[in-house]
């Protein structure tokens, strides 16, 4: 063996590792231990990372046998409740909004996918049309990071799944940097109002939260955005939406549809966007010009009077109710005639 | 497949599992190397035809060369495999930068030339298991080793998933004895494989990816907006982060051969406590620079041949040392920093004799610090994405102009990591990693390794991939 081994057996001395190892896996036993405990009785519970894996996960998912995928950002993944997709159509979307992200790079992605033929329910801000893209274009990055991923990747995310719905303590709010954080502003780690779901749905539950702390930084963020936002020219807001009917003829070709939704919001920060965002400027411009259906919440009278109780967001129940609503009056048919949303019954 | 992920730790408790079950030593080994391929096409499958490539012919030449009795036919084979293992490299990892330089060198001339670019993506690990690949039939062709008898042997030797990827670049009469007789790794081995395991990842995961690629990515990724202050302190956290990356991997690939019975030779020893840059080469990524101190710089001629051809060596070696780690200028202008940085500190030593405790000017530690700084400087080529940010951050390290990026929180965290390590490697420069461990009492042993198995269970997972697979 050469000199510069320094790690063989023989050069070894005798130190009682197997020991240390005993030792060193009681100490993680009773530390960790503690910890889970300690923070389930905060009421804390197992909660998903929303990753860029777990996004992957669900995009693998997208076949030719899907036949509803979501697609926009928070409002529609908290907002558009699987679960009733599945009661009451026998359907189970595959969900791919990304938070505070427009939904542009994945309905491409999507329209560029030659197995996909479904349908995608697409959430759309009028600041999605009027801004340019975010710097921390998470969107474009996840689509683009999707095709060089490994083929392990999807195992990985299993895996990891496991352990995240097993144990609190692998919870990224309570990892030690965000811990650290929080204690820098002097608060204290909260159980997430919002858990994530393995098929990325965001059941959200107000009722622990300071509402009005929470509105109030939401208006905080909203006015924010529309100072610090950056728009479009005409030519490029009439471009973005030549894209978006390009994408959306390429999947009406292979026998698919897409429809564009406006979520609802409510109170304060329903006044704002249509302040900053006036729907006859965007939404209206946008309805008029895109050559899918398009629903404004404002323009159902069942999905009008909802109230978000941070402004912006359906809860839980709310989001039920929604979905419950929206699925009356969606279209049951693709552009080709073929179904999409059938009923149970027509499924049997 | 990476060692800090989930689906590594699966993998390797059913390679575990297979390793004791009551069968054939051979089999084993066919095992192990079917489990390697599997390793290495969790990245990309096609690549696994590269390693056959360099498998087979590097198998052939090796027989072939010792076989033949001529000296023309025993170069003619050599030169076949090193133009096979060299051609997959130079096409892989240097064709689309050859193909730049000649289209600006032609644009030099006024000759617009626009040829296709072809789609070339680089396999990973590439230049580790040519060189390790190579270094077998040149050491056949010097008459240092026979070749060997069993190809199951030879491909374990190339493929084997450890050390695959990212080295240390093993060779094989140091590999392939190992092979000989049934490894099943004893129970200390085991144990000290794991503790590795663990300590490698606790540095790549906890320390490099958490502590402090943040803060370099800050600063890299921000030039114009960073001050000295920020300078510095980006430059000091890139230079812990690859230590503590490449290191961590090499730790890993250890601890995970150990595992399995198998003995791989160190790639690290405390390189930012070395005194001067002669030593910091025989104490940084080992197995590469004694690789090119054994097929490169001897061969040229090494210190045999008078004063200017051993500065001319030596400057070569680090070039080649440079541009290995990559397909761009800045490598090169990195190699051939250290290369200068050799030659003087030859001069130097021929002049002022060498670093003693004697030596009022050159202390060890001021040596030692002296070296550190200077190494910290020549990372930035290295970590810059082109040369006009590494200039930058050059100039604004000695421009006195405060920070703009990072806060205090980041800056104490990477001074006191930088300067923990540097004192650490310091102290630690003539001892070994085991020596410390098995030196110190079971209580303090434990409570690090689960201090290092607690921090990992509750760091968040990073995709980030370890520094040296691009190379």
């Amino acid at each position: 063996m050469p000199s510069y081994i320094s790690n063989s057996d023989i050069r070894m001395k005798s130190g009682n590792l197997g020991k240390t190892w005993v030792f060193a896996l009681l100490i993680v036993i009773a530390v960790l231990g503690s910890w889970e405990f300690f923070w389930r009785a905060q009421g804390f519970l197992p909660s998903i990372e929303d990753d860029m894996s777990l996004w992957h996960l669900q995009r693998s998912k997208v076949s030719q046998n899907t036949k509803v995928v979501f697609v926009g950002s928070s409002r529609i993944q908290l907002g558009l409740h699987p679960d009733v997709f599945a009661e009451e159509r026998g359907i189970i979307p595959v969900n791919l909004s990304i938070d505070g992200n427009p939904p542009f790079p994945v309905l491409s992605d999507l329209a560029n996918d030659p197995d996909f033929s479904g349908m995608v329910i697409c959430s759309i801000l009028p600041r999605w049309l009027a801004e340019k893209p975010p710097e921390d274009n998470r969107a474009s990055k996840w689509v683009k990071k999707y095709y060089t991923r490994t083929m392990l990747s999807n195992i990985d995310i299993r895996l990891s799944l496991l352990i995240q719905e097993a144990f609190v303590f692998r919870y990224p709010g309570l990892s030690p940097g965000k811990l650290e954080k929080q204690a820098e502003k002097g608060e204290w780690p909260r159980p997430p109002y919002a858990p994530m779901r393995p098929d990325r749905f965001r059941e959200a539950r107000f009722t622990r939260e300071n509402i009005p702390r929470m509105l109030a930084s939401r208006i905080k963020l909203e006015k924010e955005a529309a100072e610090n936002a950056i728009l479009v020219s005409t030519r490029e807001f009439h471009e973005r939406i030549e894209s978006v009917n390009a994408d959306v003829h390429k999947i009406r070709q292979r026998g698919g549809d897409v429809i564009f939704i406006r979520m609802p919001s409510s109170g304060v920060i329903r006044d704002i966007e249509a302040a900053t965002w006036p729907r006859d400027r965007y939404w209206d411009v946008f309805a008029k010009a895109v050559s899918a259906k398009t629903i404004h919440f404002e323009d159902v009278d069942v999905l009008r009077d909802f109230q978000c109780p941070d402004g912006s967001h359906l809860d839980v129940a709310g989001a039920r109710k929604f979905t419950h609503q929206l699925l009356k009056i969606l279209p049951l048919t693709r552009g080709n005639g073929r179904p999409v949303l059938e009923k149970i019954s027509d499924q049997s | 497949m990476v060692f800090n992920s989930l689906t590594f730790f699966l993998f390797f408790i059913i390679v575990l599992v297979f390793y004791r079950l009551n069968v054939s030593w051979t089999i084993k080994k066919i095992g192990l190397v079917c489990f390697s391929y599997l390793f290495y096409a969790a990245w990309n499958p096609p690549f696994v035809l590269l390693l056959w490539i360099s498998t087979l012919v590097d198998w052939k030449a090796g027989s072939m060369i010792f076989a033949s009795r001529g000296k023309f036919k025993r170069r003619l084979y050599l030169i076949l495999s090193l133009l096979v293992n060299l051609g997959l490299l130079g096409f892989f990892k240097y064709g689309n930068f050859l193909l730049d330089n000649f289209i600006s060198l032609l644009g030099w001339f006024n000759i617009a030339y626009h040829p296709l670019r072809p789609d070339i993506i680089l396999p990973v690990g590439i230049s580790f298991y040519t060189f390790q690949s190579m270094s077998y039939t040149i050491d056949i062709y010097r008459g240092r080793m026979k070749s060997w008898d069993s190809f199951v042997d030879f491909s374990l030797y190339v493929t084997f998933f450890p050390q695959l990827v990212a080295g240390p670049i093993v060779r094989a009469a140091d590999f392939l004895p190992q092979c000989v007789h049934e490894k099943t790794a004893s129970a200390r081995q085991m144990f000290w494989g794991g503790f590795l395991l663990v300590t490698g990842l606790f540095e790549k995961v906890f320390i490099a990816d958490t502590l402090l690629a943040p803060v370099a990515d800050a600063v890299f990724t921000k030039t114009g907006q960073a001050g000295s202050v920020d300078a510095w302190i980006g430059t000091l956290a890139f230079s812990a982060q690859i230590f503590f990356d490449f290191a961590g991997y090499s730790t890993c690939a250890i601890g995970v051969a150990l595992c399995l019975g198998f003995v791989l030779p160190d790639n690290f020893r405390f390189p930012y406590g070395a005194l001067g840059f002669s030593d910091f080469w025989q104490r940084w990524h080992i197995s590469l620079s004694s690789w090119l101190r054994d097929y490169l710089y001897i061969p040229l001629g090494g210190n045999r041949n008078g004063n200017l051809r051993t500065y001319i060596n030596l400057v070569l070696t680090m070039l080649i040392g440079g541009i290995w780690h990559g397909a761009s200028w800045r490598f090169l202008v990195w190699g051939g920093l250290h290369g200068i940085f050799l030659v003087v500190e030859r001069f130097i030593k021929g002049k002022w004799g060498p670093v003693s405790s004697e030596n009022k000017v050159f202390t060890p530690f001021i040596t030692a610090l002296g070296t550190y700084l200077l190494i910290v400087m020549t990372w930035v080529f290295f970590r810059a994405q082109n040369f006009s940010e590494a200039f930058v951050i050059l100039y604004q390290m000695f421009h006195f102009s405060g920070s703009g990026i990072l806060d205090q929180v980041e800056m104490v965290t990477v001074l006191a990591v930088s300067a923990g390590l540097f004192g650490f490697h310091f102290v630690m420069r003539n001892r070994s990693f085991e020596d410390l461990v098995t030196g110190t009492p079971v209580g303090i042993r434990a409570f690090f390794l689960a201090a290092m198995l607690i921090i990992l269970s509750l760091t968040p997972g990073d995709d980030r991939a370890f520094i040296y697979f691009q190379f």
